[in-house]
């Protein structure tokens, strides 16, 4: 289980290392699928999901690039929103006789800024998190002692507010300059403007 | 005139010392004030990010200006400065020392700071010092001031007697080499008196310190508190060992299965975490005959489920010998019973090397019916050696109850596996509330927030009902587990759909190939209610979630009791409506800017013209 908060792309990576291959009886195939806080399955964008691996080889590598996360989206979307995602590596297809055989498995999860282009508005109130619960049930469990299962999932910093995306930058920048031009173009075309020998009221 | 005379500026008045120290107790009272509010101040990720970056700004800022001042000094000492270059300076960089310290504490008060870590308590006491230090240093700047004209400390002239005030504590000689210019008048010996380098290099050192672990503070990551575990019923592992007579094969690891057991229950019982309340059961130890129906009762509990006793379950394990025959199914009942009926989660391990030998009853029936009760008990198990048999059945077995399957061949296999099964039972798992689903919604069970857990046979729907506020969120989602051989394309399906049958959302999954579960969820904002006639309370609407599935199997395999469906439902607090697509209708992107240039251009030329012909005007009247 992994938190994923506004603006994130998650790249999850899994590392397997197969059973013995004098164990084995033939090829296996192995995938792993990421479904978000709602139990629902995202879909991978870039990565192989899933690989079959021979009977000799000794271990495979799978990977899934899930889509930016976006801060809300429409109740009918499958977005991925806010909240704890959670990775599930299974063995899909292999020999019954390797059933039950020991392997290691790494699973690790990159995650890189995405930030502006998938700024949306409006926000969750909270995150999808399994047990998140409204706002005075969370308030009435702090003053508790105890952690919410909000907070419990939060990553390290905490759940960004998600009022700052980098459009504000490009706008404010788009406004400057505009206001540049303008000032460029009106000084293109005054004129000489009042002359300086004319005396005030005149 | 004296020299002295003329080196001494007529004193300033000073500040007096009440005042300092007034100043100093309201500034320790500012920073605790800070620190305090420091603690219920929630700055989220990006504030926290942009607060980090003006502390450190500060820093550089108010460290910078300390330093600068402190480098004129050394210039000072050495004689490369007068002492007027060094107080100029000093009132210069106030301003952005003061500013550094006011902008260092202000942004601090976002960075949720750990006040029971020493390292925040300590950089926050060497703040506190710096600024009472820094109060009485402007004070020694005002004495220093009287002295502003005084020669320089031998430094043009002489360069060997400058060492002077270096070393020298308050109260120095007069200078034993002869220099022309730095004539130990009274002047000099007076700014020794306060020995200005060392009350500089104290506060160089101080600000120097008190500045670097400010830095290091600001750096630290926030400590997580530890959070409580909610204190309930205890885990339950029921171990049940096959003791039967094929564990007499020598095939793990050279040894026999049963010495290989004995071994990895030895490790085990070492192992196992505080909290598990550990039972041990046997199967086919007592009855060595041939009479199938006697060995085939042949179960009893070796250890009884309870707090653990490691030597006395350790003697009761080395007393074992293989002798009967497998009663698995028999075991798994018994077993069940050990474990009891309360609210702890329940685990059990079967260690076996071979089928049954009991029919009729077939084990994995038995544990099928035994997950079907709805007591939430999880069955895994382990097989040593397996054949084909074994392990159709061991696996049966294991999926029937939601449990894992492991075929182990070797001793060190064998520990590590019970010891990790010993060790996930110790895993805090919320529990899920049994509940059963209606056929119609109007007959539908009314579900508050929480975890369920259903019955479904293929291709049933079950209703539940859920009630909720304008302005909350519905969040639903449901698991199918597939605990028996299945086709290979399956779904499942959970709409919400209003009393009148109107479908609000809906959450769909489908796939193909071999799997074990299958989910889905949906996520239903209700909107605020337009405030109605008078300050009636919002009526609750009830909504009804369907839950079915497009699960199918071949003719052989039973169909009730039905698949174990998990219902999780949450209701939290509405999100905030969304007016555009883009956060905060801001725009993006090159067009953007270039687009916004050229109008501000073409703005600026039209606003030209228009002055110009203004000016056009007024000129021809």
């Amino acid at each position: 289980m992994f938190p994923a908060d506004t603006g994130e792309r998650p790249t999850v990576k899994a590392g397997i290392t197969l059973p013995d291959p004098s164990l084995r009886h033939g090829p296996a195939t192995w995938r792993i699928d990421v479904y978000d806080g709602l139990r629902r399955r995202q879909p991978c964008m870039y990565g192989m999901q899933s690989r079959t691996a021979a009977k000799e080889t000794a271990s495979i590598e799978l990977a899934c690039v899930l889509r930016p996360v976006r801060a809300s989206a429409d109740a009918w979307a499958n977005d991925p929103l806010p909240g704890s995602y959670y990775v599930r590596l299974t063995r899909t297809g292999g020999p019954d006789e390797d059933l039950g055989q020991p392997f290691t498995a790494r699973i690790g999860v990159d995650v890189s800024d995405k930030g502006g282009a998938y700024a949306t508005d409006g926000a969750l109130a909270a995150p999808l998190v399994p047990g998140a619960t409204t706002a005075d049930r969370a308030k009435a469990d702090e003053d508790a002692g105890r952690k919410t299962a909000v907070e419990a999932a939060a990553p390290e910093d905490g759940w960004s507010s998600g009022w700052w995306s980098d459009r504000w930058v490009w706008t404010l920048a788009g406004g400057v300059l505009a206001a540049l031009a303008g000032i460029g173009g009106y000084v293109l075309t005054r004129g000489a403007g009042r002359p300086s020998r004319v005396p005030p009221g005149v | 005139m004296s020299r002295t005379a003329q080196g001494l500026r007529p004193a300033q008045e000073l500040t007096p010392s009440w005042l300092l120290t007034t100043i100093g107790l309201g500034a320790t009272a500012c920073i605790a004030a800070a620190c305090w509010t420091a603690g219920h101040v929630h700055a989220d990720a990006s504030l926290l990010t942009v607060a980090r970056f003006l502390h450190v700004a500060f820093l550089v800022v108010g460290l910078g200006s300390v330093l600068a001042v402190d480098w004129f000094a050394v210039l000072w000492l050495t004689g490369r400065r007068p002492l007027a270059g060094v107080l100029d300076t000093a009132v210069a960089l106030q301003t952005p020392i003061w500013a550094g310290l006011g902008g260092l504490v202000v942004s601090g008060l976002f960075l949720r700071p750990d006040l029971h870590s020493p390292l925040t308590l300590a950089k926050l006491g060497l703040v506190v010092a710096v600024t009472l230090n820094g109060l009485w240093a402007h004070r020694l700047g005002q004495r220093l001031e009287a002295h502003r004209d005084g020669p320089v400390p031998a430094g043009c002239s002489s360069s060997r007697a400058w060492r002077r005030p270096s070393a020298r504590p308050a109260g120095g000689a007069p200078p034993s080499s002869a220099s022309s210019t730095a004539s130990p008048d009274l002047g000099l010996s007076d700014v020794h008196q306060y020995d200005p380098a060392m009350i500089t290099r104290k506060r160089l050192a101080t600000g120097a310190c008190a500045l670097l672990a400010a830095l290091s503070v600001a750096l630290l990551p926030t400590g997580a508190a530890a959070d409580e575990p909610v204190a309930k019923e205890s885990p339950k592992v029921e171990l049940v060992l096959d003791v039967s007579g094929s564990m007499r094969a020598k095939d793990i690891d050279g040894k026999s299965r049963m010495s290989a057991a004995k071994q990895a229950f030895n490790e085990v019982l070492d192992a196992v975490p505080e909290e598990v309340r550990l039972g041990i059961r046997t199967l086919g130890a007592d009855y060595p005959g041939n009479d199938r129906k006697r060995g085939c009762k042949d179960t009893r509990s070796l250890y009884p489920v309870g707090p653990l006793d490691r030597t006395e379950a350790k003697t009761a394990v080395a007393t074992l010998a293989p002798t009967g025959w497998t009663p698995i199914g028999p075991a798994l009942l018994g077993a069940a019973d050990d474990l009891g009926e309360d609210g702890a989660s329940k685990r059990i391990v079967l260690i076996t090397d071979g089928e049954d030998t009991c029919a009729p009853l077939d084990p994995c029936q038995v544990a099928r019916e035994i997950a079907a009760k709805g007591i939430h008990l999880v069955i895994d198990t382990l097989g040593l050696v397996p054949d084909a048999k074994t392990r159709q059945q061991l696996t049966c077995i294991a999926e029937a109850t939601g449990g894992t399957y492991t075929s182990v061949h070797r001793t060190e296999d064998l520990s590590r596996r019970v010891k990790q099964l010993v060790d996930r039972a110790a895993d805090p798992v919320v529990t899920p509330v049994a509940t059963e689903g209606a056929a119609r919604c109007e007959k539908a069970p009314q579900l508050k927030p929480g975890l369920y857990t259903d019955r479904e046979s293929f291709g049933e729907h079950r209703w539940y009902r859920v009630d909720l506020l304008p302005g909350q969120e519905l969040r639903a989602s449901v698991s199918v587990s597939a605990d028996r051989a299945v086709n290979e394309d399956y779904g499942v399906l959970l709409r919400a759909v209003t009393l009148h049958g109107r479908e609000i959302v809906r959450g769909s999954e489908a796939g193909d190939g071999r799997t074990d579960v299958i989910s889905t969820g949906l996520r239903y904002p209700k909107p605020e209610a337009d405030d109605g006639p008078g300050d009636a309370k919002p009526a609750a609407e009830t909504v009804c979630l369907q839950v079915s599935n497009s699960f199918s199997a071949p003719p052989s395999v039973k169909t009730t009791p039905g698949m174990p469906v998990e219902l999780t439902v949450d209701v939290v607090d509405g999100p905030s409506s969304a007016s555009d697509v883009a956060s905060f209708g801001l725009g993006r992107g090159w067009w953007l800017l270039g687009v916004l240039v050229l109008a501000g251009f073409l703005a600026g030329l039209l606003w030209g013209w228009l002055s110009r012909w203004r000016i056009a005007v007024w000129r021809t009247n």
